[in-house]
């Protein structure tokens, strides 16, 4: 089969948990071919790989959101519109429910450039209602403005050239979402959606937070990307998340209770199961495998520590990953100095499997999480996790509904003094580490082994395609 | 994750947009001051030499030389200084004063390495005597100097000066002329030196004044002409008004109508006579769009234009805009009317003054003097529409305006001299009516989608684009 995996901002450009799970899982399936179709926001960094790529990765479809301002206006502009374009045109202006397969023919390949519509006397008019209706107290300039600069990407990405494949496969929705569900519809094609994180709530605090947005326009925003996630879910035939906890978000924003399924994460357990524990000694050593930016919240973990360092001497906190974030990596280098705190290594990417060897337990302090895979590498290894209560971690270190007990610890994200509890007993108590090791261990083997999960994207494939038929024959 | 793309940048606000174009416009309604004042020069030069009892020929030689060598400057000049304004505006509007006074000597150059050269054969092929060669030339150069400094007055603004220059100018160059004449030296030569030292003083004051305003300036002298790549437009404006204004006079010195003078020096007495006294005419639009059009219709079009740069609402916008467009529509019909007021007066009782005191004016001259002031006056309303297009950045309506009178009155001029003569001076008038036609109808469409044209028209980036010109002044300049 060939398949054509739709990815944001994440494979093969960046490290990370996605691009971890789709390097994994396509070398997984060597009877496939697989289309990668990427999404980034710069040109430049397209060809820029942090992976070598698979050998069944048969094409890369790089497409980036700036080469939207390369288009070029042609010499006479395309600037009129039947009612039924017009219609569809602005209903994706107000975000709401426009006709996708008339925007898809419309902006196609050789047929309208976007900038010809951006530049249409039937856009301002559009945007004339849109904004009588809607924002009548707002600039009506800045409005323009947002608009162009809102959905020029979008219908940029609607408008360029399509792979085609025998099924197609978002990791997630937003721009990826789109594209995968635009395909399926022109190639008439299945279209899986699998989610990890939940892309529109990410926009949706990215946006709120952001201050390059003017407030007044941030709700306009949000929903774009809540339209296009009511699109991937519509168009989907199967629909996945990693917990329960995702699928009913997912649920809320608009997707059928019926296309929703769960598929945990995997990850080669046994690969980890092989370390060895961490010889005896003095000291105490706490591994953090995260990248360093703020969405992980590394400050906490270093406020917290370097309270810990008042009772234990002898502890050490490792943390190993890349940086994503130069500016917030310099605050912390900042922050350590600032309090003094001594034995803090920040080492940079290493490898995590001979790193673990080191290591007594892991901590994870993340804002925002979905299924990490920090923290299945480190169950698999037998060492227990301390670890926020954000996305699934409470589901990896408690159980969902087994009774192997408990693999670590969960406090609330950001509870300085909760974390600091939790890590004290953990140092106090190596006989504790050891038992919690030993169930998350039990834990990842039973539920979240590579092999099952890429069995049950199989399935979800297969359910998928029962779906498409059912759906062309009815 | 991939961001959400990005902000298109409102290029709009960093432009500063319309409000800067506004300045350039001056240029081209107080230049219409000093060519008046030319043409009162060069009736004082007339009226002292006829004193003097030169003969016909004298007269006749001592007017063309003038002209020619005032004029063709002008004409030179109109190619470069709407841009000129244009950069100048945009260089005050970004606090880099020092990069003017640059431009000034960098245009300068410019023209007259181009312009010198080009004189100096035409008096050589002409024959003239070596002495009114020599004065000739410096009354080029000088007037060159002058259209140009006038430019850059303007732009500051200082209209005040611009009269007190060209006034004092003309009054010392006939009084110095006259004083030569009557110490019995050469009548020719007297008021050519006369002319020469009225530019001379010009020429002085307005450098001081600019030296006043600007400091010395940094900077490429050349760096002006990328506005020319920037703006096409605004050359093509200025040289097809200019060209469309004297070309009329051009082809009637060509014409069966035109006598030799000396060399190429030709004139047309009959045609050009009641073509000046008729261009004096216009006038009173001239005062009319500065100090009523500008005053009335401006605070508006500056409300509109801030309220779409600074964040107005729809219905705001849109009262201003209802508002805009009817204190144009009035001002514009008030102008047309004063203007026709003027004419109809001239045509009627200043005709008729002049038909009685005799001025040497024929019948067919005082026919042809009516057509010229209807021509003219239809002109002057053509010119002020279109300088409201300038306003609207339509610069596409204002150059196809000034074509269309441009051609009209070299065709409709070029065919009238196959017909009788009662029909010339109706190629101008034709010219004047058609550019009035073309950019009235041209206002109406533009102003009616003008939120399209100035916001959807507006370019999504801006490429950055090195036309053929900057990359010429980039290698001049590196290469120094």
């Amino acid at each position: 089969m060939n398949i054509c995996i739709i990815l944001e901002g994440s494979y093969p450009y960046v490290r990370g948990g996605v691009s971890t799970w789709v390097n994994g899982y396509i070398r997984a399936l060597p009877e496939h071919e697989f289309i990668l179709w990427t999404i980034t926001d710069l040109e430049s960094k397209q060809g820029q790989f942090a992976y070598n790529l698979p050998k069944n990765v048969v094409a890369v479809n790089e497409i980036s959101l700036d080469t939207a301002l390369k288009i070029r206006v042609r010499k006479n502009p395309k600037t009129r519109f039947s009612d039924r374009e017009r219609e569809s045109l602005a209903q994706l202006i107000r975000c709401g429910e426009p006709d996708w397969q008339v925007l898809l023919t419309l902006f196609s390949k050789q047929s309208r450039s976007p900038i010809e519509f951006f530049m249409s006397e039937e856009f301002l008019d559009i945007l004339k209602e849109f904004c009588n209706d809607e924002y009548p107290y707002v600039g009506f300039v800045d409005m323009f403005w947002t608009i162009r600069s809102m959905f020029l990407p979008l219908l940029y990405l609607i408008g360029g050239s399509m792979p085609e494949a025998d099924l197609y496969h978002s990791a997630s929705t937003g721009y990826a979402g789109v594209l995968g569900a635009l395909a399926s519809k022109k190639f008439n094609k299945p279209f899986v959606l699998t989610e990890h994180g939940i892309y529109t709530r990410e926009r949706e605090e990215e946006i709120l937070r952001s201050d390059w947005v003017v407030p007044y326009f941030k709700s306009l925003w949000i929903s774009m990307f809540y339209m296009l996630s009511r699109l991937a879910y519509d168009s989907a035939h199967a629909v996945t998340t990693l917990y329960d906890r995702a699928g009913l978000i997912q649920q809320e924003i608009g997707c059928a209770a019926d296309k929703c399924g769960i598929v945990r994460n995997g990850i080669f357990v046994d690969t980890f199961g092989a370390i060895p524990p961490k010889s005896s000694g003095d000291w105490v050593d706490i591994g953090a495998i995260v990248r360093i930016a703020p969405i992980k919240d590394i400050k906490t973990m270093i406020y917290t520590f370097s309270r810990l360092k008042q009772d234990f001497t002898k502890v050490r906190l490792h943390i190993l990953g890349g940086i994503d974030d130069e500016e917030y990596h310099q605050e912390c280098l900042d922050l350590i100095d600032y309090l003094d705190v001594k034995d803090i290594s920040i080492t940079g990417l290493v490898n995590i499997k001979e790193y673990m060897q080191q290591l007594d337990f892991t901590i994870l302090t993340s804002l925002s999480e979905g299924q990490p895979l920090a923290i299945l590498e480190s169950l698999a290894a037998r060492r227990p996790v301390v670890a926020t209560d954000v996305g699934s971690c409470r589901e990896l270190i408690e159980g969902r509904g087994d009774d192997f007990g408990h693999a670590g610890i969960c406090v609330p994200p950001m509870h300085q003094t909760e974390l600091l509890n939790a890590l004290v007993d953990m140092c106090n108590n190596e006989e504790m580490r050891l038992t919690m090791g030993e169930v998350g261990y039990k834990r990842v083997k039973a539920f979240y082994e590579h092999e099952k999960m890429v069995a049950d994207y199989q399935n979800i494939y297969q359910k998928a395609i029962k779906s498409w038929q059912e759906s062309a024959s009815s | 994750m991939a961001g959400i793309g990005f902000e298109l940048k409102r290029l709009f606000s960093k432009e500063g947009f319309l409000l800067k174009l506004r300045a350039n416009l001056y240029a081209s309604v107080v230049v219409s001051g000093p060519m008046l004042l030319g043409a009162i020069l060069l009736l004082g030069v007339k009226y002292i030499s006829g004193l003097a009892g030169a003969s016909r020929h004298e007269q006749d030689l001592l007017i063309v030389v003038i002209t020619y060598s005032i004029l063709f400057p002008l004409l030179l000049t109109s190619t470069i200084s709407y841009v000129l304004s244009r950069y100048i505006a945009d260089m005050l509007f970004e606090g880099e004063n020092r990069r003017i006074l640059p431009s000034l000597y960098g245009s300068l150059s410019l023209l007259l390495i181009v312009g010198a050269p080009g004189w100096a054969v035409f008096l050589y092929l002409s024959k003239l005597p070596i002495e009114y060669s020599l004065l000739s030339f410096a009354l080029f150069c000088e007037s060159l100097v002058v259209w140009m400094q006038i430019n850059y007055v303007t732009a500051i603004k200082n209209y005040k000066s611009i009269l007190i220059g060209f006034a004092s100018g003309v009054l010392a160059g006939l009084l110095i002329g006259y004083l030569f004449v009557r110490l019995n030296f050469d009548v020719v030569g007297s008021l050519l030196v006369g002319a020469c030292i009225g530019y001379g003083i010009m020429l002085i004051v307005y450098t001081i004044v600019l030296h006043k305003y600007f400091p010395m300036g940094s900077g490429s002298s050349l760096k002006f002409v990328e506005w020319i790549d920037k703006y096409p437009a605004l050359a093509f404006v200025g040289f097809f008004t200019t060209l469309g204004l004297f070309i009329h006079l051009m082809l009637m010195w060509a014409s069966p109508w035109g006598v030799q003078v000396h060399g190429l020096f030709y004139h047309a007495p009959p045609h050009d006579i009641p073509a000046i006294l008729a261009f004096l005419t216009i006038l009173v639009t001239t005062v009319n769009f500065v100090t009523s059009v500008e005053v009335n219709f401006y605070p508006r079009y500056r409300l509109y234009f801030s309220l779409l740069n600074e964040g107005g609402t729809l219905g705001d916008i849109r009262k201003v805009y209802l508002e805009m467009l009817t204190v144009l529509k009035h001002e514009l019909f008030y102008l047309a009317q004063r203007q026709m007021f003027v004419t109809v007066i001239a045509i009627v009782v200043i005709a008729g003054i002049i038909d009685n005191i005799g001025l040497g004016f024929t019948t067919m001259m005082i026919g042809l003097f009516r057509v010229l002031c209807v021509g003219y006056a239809l002109f002057a309303i053509g010119n002020s529409v279109m300088l409201i297009l300038l306003y609207f950045a339509d610069n596409k309506g204002a150059v196809f305006s000034a074509f269309v009178f441009c051609i009209i009155n070299t065709l409709g001029t070029y065919y009238t001299l196959s017909l009788p003569e009662n029909y010339y001076g109706f190629g101008l008038a034709a010219a004047g009516f058609g550019m009035s036609v073309v950019a009235l109808l041209r206002l109406s469409f533009y102003t009616k989608r003008l939120e399209y044209f100035v916001l959807c028209k507006q370019p999504i980036f801006v490429a950055k684009k090195m036309g053929l010109l900057t990359r010429l002044v980039h290698k001049f300049d590196s290469a120094n």
